[in-house]
């Protein structure tokens, strides 16, 4: 009786350890950028390079315990820090940045990626590999990925995808679109100096139907003053005083413009014929008041 | 005892000095001082562009006053007082609000007299397409290349407006480029112009304008704004303040506000616009390749704008009667940096007639290179935005 349940409970650790390593066995290293300058960033909006691991099953997998490393001889290189927060949901990622500081959290690892030529991940035994993969010479901001996550052909790419898929295609604006019908300019002057021209050129329409409507306008309506006097009722004085101001403003003499008033000192020429001097009274000399 | 307080005195003026500018400048801080220095020169020596290049000036001494981040201090750290008021260049507050009292200050009646002015206005517009395209050419990207290209307008606000929308890591280096460049209109434009004219063409002489009536002057910025914005919308932040702006003077029953927009809003505005847009030019943000690829486009824009004006006219007065033509030399008054670029036109003409004054003329083109720029912005911000 003892060596059944012995048998059982031997048979149900060993189903549950394989489960398990059935588990981590489905992470794969998905991506991998080196040199990073304007991809992610971390929570702290720190640019350091980033491994992407991908859980290719349909159960939620943790990452705990786990060893990552870039140096075979060294398998135990990084573990992952045990936590809930470590946890990959079905088909989902998983991104480790290579801060190369121990103590930041469960998404850093203690080593950077500028010097490494591989990397691999480890089951939390340290000696079974789960996935390994070796970096050729990437250019700043690119990143090394399988095509399809989880796939097996790799690829360089220059439009990282960290966090979604590597079938992710990046999203083409209609600003890109425009650079990429018109990559010379030539279809925005076109269709915009027609656009300007069209609207100025309304403009203009309107504005010459207008002058000409205003310049009809003045020619058959006369201007009539308010209380004017017609020809008919004026007198002479009337019409001798219309002719002055016309004549004065004919020759620029009026001296009220924009509703603001000059005042002109007159000059005027000394005569002795006009001098005040000869028309003060004087007191008569020589005769006396009787 | 002593010993330790010289020591404690010695450390702290150490410390002290480790907060100057001096501890934390670099050359590109001095360069951008030196350039700062250049402006508030034109401005008061030259007497270029004052009103802008005074406060731009003094503004990149602001912003390139070398200081240990974290302070509250700079322009780009949030929280600061000049990001405060930097606040209304990136948002673009200020742009309008500088439409507003250039509408209120300008007196349409020489468009208005003769209308078909205002195509030239539309012609000059070239310049800011031209070097969009060239732009895109030298690597930029389509939002950069617009942003850029509007520096072809010959219009400071128009610039902040548009590159605060879609450039605003070029912001800085554009109302430069820009400001800079319709300061020196008057060296710019009259060889371009004397070489794209005969001596006949040069002599052109134009019918006086005729007299506008008040119902014509209050209709137009109604209309103006009604075709404008109907056919470009995105161009209503800036067109809108500008013909309200003009309404506001033209009704005549709204002088004080009238007043106000031309006056204390608009010195109000200038002065903030032109202090925060010379203090962005810190020179951790402003010294690059960029910026140098900006300024040179900026030149290419002057260039292709004036070209464009002046042929248009050359081209337009090929349907045109005799005693209708109209003197190429006021093309180059297309671009909207008014009134600079129509007293170059004024000047110039009176070089080869001294009895030929173009400018009342030449203010129709610029009052129309305004409105053109402004309707430019709108498409170029309802494409790339």
């Amino acid at each position: 009786m003892k060596i059944l349940r012995f048998t059982t409970l031997a048979i149900a650790l060993f189903f549950a350890g394989a489960a398990s390593a059935q588990n981590a066995s489905d992470l794969r290293i998905n991506e991998v950028m080196v040199l990073n300058d304007s991809s992610v960033v971390d929570e702290y909006g720190n640019h350091v390079g980033w491994i992407e691991i991908f859980n290719t099953s349909y159960n939620t997998v943790n990452l705990s315990g786990l060893f990552v490393t870039d140096d075979m001889a060294n398998p135990t290189k990084s573990m992952i820090a045990k936590s809930s927060a470590a946890s990959i949901p079905p088909r989902s990622y998983f991104i480790l940045y290579a801060t190369g500081d121990k103590s930041v959290g469960v998404h850093h690892l203690t080593f950077n990626l500028k010097n490494s030529s591989m990397v691999a991940l480890y089951d939390a035994n340290g000696r079974t590999l789960i996935d390994s993969v070796s970096l050729p010479r990437l250019a700043a901001n690119a990143s090394f990925s399988r095509e399809t996550d989880g796939g097996d052909k790799w690829t360089s790419k220059n439009l990282p995808t960290p966090n979604s898929s590597n079938w992710f295609q990046p999203f083409v604006g209609e600003v890109d679109q425009f650079k990429s019908l018109d990559p010379f300019g030539a279809g925005m002057a076109m269709i915009a100096m027609t656009i300007v021209l069209g609207a100025l050129a309304t403009l203009y329409f309107c504005f010459k139907i207008v002058g000409k409507i205003a310049t009809r306008q003045k020619k058959t309506k006369p201007f009539i003053a308010k209380n004017a006097v017609t020809g008919e009722e004026a007198s002479n004085e009337v019409n001798a005083a219309i002719a002055l101001a016309l004549f004065l403003h004919n020759k620029q003499e009026h001296d009220e413009e924009y509703t603001v008033l000059t005042m002109h000192k007159v000059s005027r020429n000394y005569s002795p014929w006009s001098s005040k001097i000869y028309g003060l009274r004087t007191r008569p000399g020589g005769y006396t008041s009787c | 005892m002593e010993q330790g307080f010289f020591s404690f005195v010695l450390d702290h003026i150490a410390q002290f000095f480790q907060y100057t500018a001096f501890a934390n400048m670099t050359i590109g801080h001095l360069v951008m001082i030196a350039i700062g220095l250049v402006f508030i020169y034109l401005a008061i020596a030259k007497e270029f562009e004052p009103m802008l290049l005074l406060p731009i000036g003094f503004g990149i001494l602001i912003g390139n006053i070398a200081f240990v981040p974290g302070l509250k201090i700079g322009i780009y750290e949030s929280g600061s007082v000049l990001n405060y008021l930097h606040f209304g260049v990136l948002q673009g507050i200020y742009p309008p609000l500088i439409f507003l009292g250039i509408g209120a200050m300008t007196d349409f009646s020489a468009l208005i007299s003769n209308p078909k002015l205002v195509l030239v206005g539309g012609a000059a517009q070239l310049g800011i397409f031209g070097a969009y395209a060239i732009a895109l050419a030298l690597g930029f990207t389509s939002s950069e290349a617009g942003a850029i290209g509007i520096i072809g307008g010959a219009d400071g606000p128009t610039a902040i407006f548009l590159s605060s929308k879609l450039a605003p890591d070029l912001m800085g280096a554009i109302a430069i480029s820009a400001y800079s460049y319709m300061a020196l209109v008057p060296v710019i434009q009259p060889p371009i112009m004397k070489l794209l004219t005969t001596e006949k063409e040069r002599t052109i002489k134009m019918k006086p304008p005729r007299a506008v009536s008040k119902t014509e002057r209050i209709m137009f910025p109604i209309i103006g704004l009604l075709l404008t914005c109907l056919l470009v919308p995105s161009g209503l932040p800036l067109l809108g303040m500008l013909f309200f702006g003009n309404l506001l003077k033209e009704s005549t029953v709204t002088k004080r506000l009238a007043d106000t927009a031309r006056g204390p809003l608009i010195d109000i505005v200038t002065i903030l616009i032109g202090l925060t847009v010379g203090a962005s030019t810190q020179a951790t943000t402003f010294l690059t390749a960029k910026s140098i690829g900006i300024f040179v486009l900026g030149a290419v824009s002057f260039v292709i704008a004036t070209c464009g004006g002046v042929l248009f006219v050359k081209f337009f007065n090929l349907f045109l009667k005799e005693g209708n033509k109209i003197n190429p030399l006021i093309g180059n008054a297309g671009v909207s940096a008014v009134p600079d670029s129509a007293r170059v036109s004024e000047v110039v003409g009176l070089e080869f007639d001294k009895s030929n004054h173009l400018l009342m003329h030449a203010m129709g083109c610029n009052v129309a290179g305004v409105i053109g720029s402004a309707v430019a912005a709108g498409i170029l911000l309802s494409f790339l935005s």
